[in-house]
């Protein structure tokens, strides 16, 4: 080894850091001599001895740190940094108020902007946990006939383009039931009610590299009737005990046994697949499909992802069309387009209509959070500069004082940055907490988990101190220049000039502006959602359970026993059955020809029992209900009113003819068409829709319920089901109204937010106001003694005051008007059912600005104004 | 004048190549067998140069020190005779001393 390159590094520069430059030479080079030749017999003590002689030398002879900083003024500067300290702390005592308000302000605007970045980052983060995201994609579909598009690709499409692509490198199908799945726990012989199973192949956990806690990542679920946990399912079915070769059992009326093979650390929120069991596809094919199912090319209802060799997407794209046009096409009644989606954009860009799985995000909604968040930020720096502009004509004195006695404009500068440095720093901290604090519910309102780790990552801290940096920018800089400008002359002659008078206008106004529109957003936000939940949905949701039975061949036998041993009991008045639960959002989509018409009719089923119509109290408009004691009605069909305008001709019409589901191949007589009524929710208009008693399956009960004596109903319905379903089948149940309510969550949250920001922004525009008049009455104290001695009234007094602050309100409804109405226009446009804007909101919420407007400054205003102008006159 | 003082004054005047804190410190610890650190070295010669015994200049610099120059001293004619007058008064001393068998 040569030395040379190996001299010990640390010693050496700690050396050359504290001696005299004159010295240098001498020492170190001595040093590294001796060093050299000790190195040859013993390189660690040389070492060793280096740093001790180093550290003998480190004596006053050889230190010469203080001629290094000299230059620099080192303690000069100290010394003015303390006096700027001192300063800053009388001020802050002086004006407690405006000191309060600066740091409430900035403590509120930096809180906001780190939550709402937090939130964007989790969005933006979407799916991004994978480290081959970035080549991952899924497989669309797109029905040309019907226009529908499918996030799913017939089942044999992934290993066929495995075996025939070369740009394929992986890809994996995952399936997931509509419906919750029964789970068994054979060891405790509990039953669980699992919504969030889904079915994969073996090398789903390569593709998508989620943390395996216990188990072999490699083919985990490779071997037949296996499955794999999350962390928290886990721990809820085994607790401590190690779950690995546990057995559950899937299924009510027959069971099937899957192993426990491994456990997987939970999904992230933020990730498009949320899951708490995965189990084989092929173990799935085994037990609710038929044999060559995952064979058939007839199957699309499995999503598919991919990897794709990087850049040869397009080529992938077209040998999947190639694959679809052969292999599909002529399965289906419809010619289907092909389209990769890459991992990441599923997200926040296009959206399927038919098989999304999570909530779906659009990009522009995030930018509007991220205007919001900016607009906070800068509401409370508007505060802080006003504050401090204020001061500062104020303080003329002192900054006149400061120049006559030599500082440049550089210092007062450096002050007026020290303060807004150290507001700064102070809410900085503050917001710390806050943030902290807030975590939890911002995990509510927005549907995602944080930890508290989370605010210890660069990807927080470093954005989180970039907006300080901004806040001293935006906030420091004005006052800055504005302070520092002004000539020491003028200063001494006319201490008292109302400094900025102009911009802190500015300010104020623009507060209002944002205020105003957010207020009014929030308003017409909550209208349109009251209208959404109090819309008639055409049906009566009230006290309605339903609950899953899985098409289960032990409970379909004895469903009429159920319901007349139902009926019988006081509170329960109507039960049914059908093939889905009202209002979900998936629904089958299958061609409907009817006699004499002469259009292919894609349209959405559900296969009904006969008292369906009764139980959720439909209306019928031409013809009439299902009939049990008709014989023919075992075959009967029933429109509804979107369907018969489909094919234009009038309800009666309809009634008589012979309609047939294709591919289902069912044929029966129209018997009655009903009013359009939502089975989708209220995102979707109503689309043509078709119900028939000729079921192939039945997936769901339905009870309505006495409106009450709610637990006595609930109790004597699990008793019945008990009595006559055994405990072989569990008894699971939810109401109707409360999934309604369920369906307009994010809105809600939506709203949710925006009440806060506009309970934040109004906060901010008041503590704003506040510190604006307090300024302009004390500015004017000896104006209004002025006034007063010569008989201004009181009235007049706050005339006078508030006229400004009249002006400033008037402008910022004016502008706050036009864009709140523009833009929550197109908001409402994503609804199929919208509310018009009422004027009422406007003119409600600009009547609130007044209000709280006026409430702020009348305890200021009627000081001034009731004070005895003796005070003010004699106050030089 | 202390006794490494003397020690390190006699070196530097005795010594035929260069002598610098490091050619002192080796010659040191050849005639008395003792260790010693450069920097003890450093503080004997720069008092030594404060009070004009040794005088010092500066060599070209040297690879094999990092490329730092050396100071090399040399020994000044008040030295010098501070270094006679301290053997003078050391004889003087001696002839004093009764012979003794050793």
């Amino acid at each position: 080894m040569k030395v040379s390159e190996n001299l010990p590094r640390s010693p050496l520069g700690f050396l050359r850091w504290f001696c005299k430059k004159e010295l240098i030479d001498e020492i170190e080079g001595d040093l590294i001599e001796v060093y050299k030749e000790r190195f040859e017999s013993n390189p660690r003590s040389a070492k060793f001895r280096l740093w001790k002689e180093v550290l003998q030398s480190f004596n006053l002879r050889n230190i010469g740190i203080m001629e290094k900083y000299q230059n620099w003024h080192l303690f000069a500067r100290l010394s003015m940094v303390k006096q700027y300290a001192r300063v800053l702390f009388r001020t802050a005592r002086k004006h407690k108020v405006y000191t309060s308000i600066s740091v409430a302000s900035l403590t509120l605007g930096i809180t906001c902007a780190s939550l709402i970045h937090l939130y964007i980052q989790k969005e933006t983060n979407f799916d991004r946990i994978y480290s081959k995201a970035d080549q991952i994609f899924r497989i669309n579909h797109k029905s040309v006939t019907s226009g529908r598009s499918y996030a799913y690709a017939p089942l044999p499409m992934t290993p066929h383009l495995i075996e025939n692509s070369e740009a394929v490198l992986d890809g994996a199908r995952i399936f997931k039931y509509r419906r919750a799945s029964p789970i068994t726990v054979v060891a405790s012989d509990r039953s669980f009610n699992e919504p969030r199973l889904g079915w994969a192949d073996a090398n789903f956990f390569e593709l998508f590299d989620l943390p395996i806690i216990n188990g072999n990542r490699q083919n985990i679920l490779d071997r037949p009737n296996t499955i794999v946990l999350s962390e928290t399912t886990a721990k809820k079915y085994f607790g401590d005990k190690d779950p690995i070769g546990q057995i559950v059992e899937f299924g009510s009326a027959e069971k099937y046994n899957l192993e426990v093979v491994g456990v997987f650390q939970d999904f992230p929120s933020n990730t498009s697949f949320q899951f708490d069991l995965i189990a084989g596809i092929e173990t799935c094919s085994q037990i609710m499909w038929s044999s060559n199912h995952l064979n058939n090319w007839r199957n699309m209802f499995v999503s598919a992802y991919i990897m794709v060799k990087p850049g040869s997407e397009q080529e992938v794209r077209e040998q999947i069309q190639k694959a679809t046009t052969t292999y599909f096409d002529a399965e289906s009644t419809s010619t289907w387009e092909a389209s990769l989606q890459s991992l990441t954009d599923i997200h926040l860009g296009e959206a399927m209509d038919i098989g999304e799985w999570s909530s779906h995000n659009d990009e522009e909604t995030l930018m509007l959070m991220g205007v919001i968040g900016v607009i906070i930020l800068c509401l409370g720096c508007f505060n802080f500069t006003n504050m401090i502009t204020a001061q500062a004509g104020q303080r003329t004195k002192e900054v006149g004082v400061r120049k006559v006695l030599g500082s440049h404009r550089r210092n007062i500068a450096q002050q007026t940055i020290f303060e807004t440095l150290t507001y700064v720093t102070i809410s900085g901290l503050l917001s710390v907490l806050l943030v902290y604090l807030m975590l939890p519910k911002l995990g509510v309102l927005t549907s995602h988990t944080y930890l508290l780790e989370e605010l210890l990552r660069p990807e927080f801290y470093v954005p989180f101190l970039l907006i300080l940096l901004v806040v001293v920018a935006i906030s420091g800089a004005y006052p800055a220049l504005y302070i520092s400008r002004i000539e020491s002359i003028q200063l001494m002659k006319q201490a008292s000039k109302d400094g900025g008078g102009g911009i802190r206008n500015i300010l104020v106004t623009a507060q209002f502006t944002i205020t105003t529109a957010l207020i009014i957003s929030t308003g017409i936000v909550y209208l349109q959602l009251q209208y959404l939940k109090n819309k008639k949905l055409g049906f009566d949701d009230s006290v309605i359970v339903n609950m899953p039975i899985h098409n289960d061949e032990a409970v379909i036998p004895k469903i009429n026993t159920f319901r007349n041993e139902l009926v019988s009991f006081a509170g329960i008045s109507n039960v049914t059955a059908a093939s889905h639960e009202m209002l979900t959002d998936y629904t089958y989509i299958t061609q409907f020809d009817i006699e004499g018409i002469e259009a292919e009719n894609l349209w959405e089923r559900y296969t009904v029992e006969q008292d369906y119509i009764s139980t959720f109290d439909l209306e019928i408009v031409a013809g009439r209900a299902f009939d049990g004691s008709i014989q023919s009605d075992s075959t009967a069909f029933i429109l509804n009113e979107s369907a018969v305008k489909a094919i234009s001709i009038t309800p009666e019409e309809a009634i008589g003819k012979t309609i047939t589901d294709i591919s289902l191949e069912k044929t029966g007589k129209i018997v009655g068409v009903v009013k359009d009524f939502h089975f989708r929710s209220l995102h979707h208009d109503i689309s043509p829709f078709v119900m028939y008693v000729n079921w192939d399956r039945l997936d769901y009960i339905s009870v309505r319920l006495a409106s009450d004596n709610f637990q006595e109903n609930i109790n004597h319905l699990e008793e019945t089901w008990m009595q006559i379903f055994g405990d072989g089948v569990p008894f699971f149940f939810s109401y109707l109204d409360q999934q309604a309510a369920a369906m307009y969550q994010k809105e809600d949250n939506e709203m949710q937010l925006f009440s806060i920001f506009s309970m934040i922004s109004i906060t901010l525009g008041a503590l704003g106001l506040f510190g604006f008049v307090l300024f302009t009455t004390e500015r004017k104290f000896k104006e209004i003694g002025l006034r007063k001695v010569l008989g201004a009234s009181s009235w007049q007094v706050i005339g006078l005051i508030n006229r400004n602050f009249v002006r400033i309100l008037l402008i910022s409804s004016i502008i706050a008007a036009p864009i709140t109405f523009l833009l929550m226009s197109k908001w409402l446009k994503d609804f199929a059912y919208r509310i018009d804007q009422p004027i009422w909101v406007y003119l409600a919420t600009i009547l609130v600005i007044f209000l709280i407007g006026g409430i702020t400054v009348s305890r200021t205003t009627w000081k001034a104004a009731s004070s005895n102008p003796v005070d003010a006159i004699k106050n030089e | 004048m202390g006794a490494l003082e003397e020690m390190v004054i006699l070196i530097a005047a005795a010594m035929k190549e260069e002598a610098y804190a490091v050619s002192i410190a080796r010659e040191y610890t050849r005639r008395t067998s003792q260790e010693i650190s450069i920097p003890a070295i450093h503080t004997v010669l720069k008092r030594l140069e404060t009070k004009g015994f040794v005088r010092s200049t500066e060599s070209a610099p040297t690879s094999e020190r990092g490329g730092r120059k050396k100071r090399l001293y040399e020994i000044t004619t008040s030295g010098y005779s501070l270094a006679s007058e301290l053997r003078n008064q050391r004889e003087e001393l001696w002839s004093l001393i009764p012979k003794m068998s050793v």
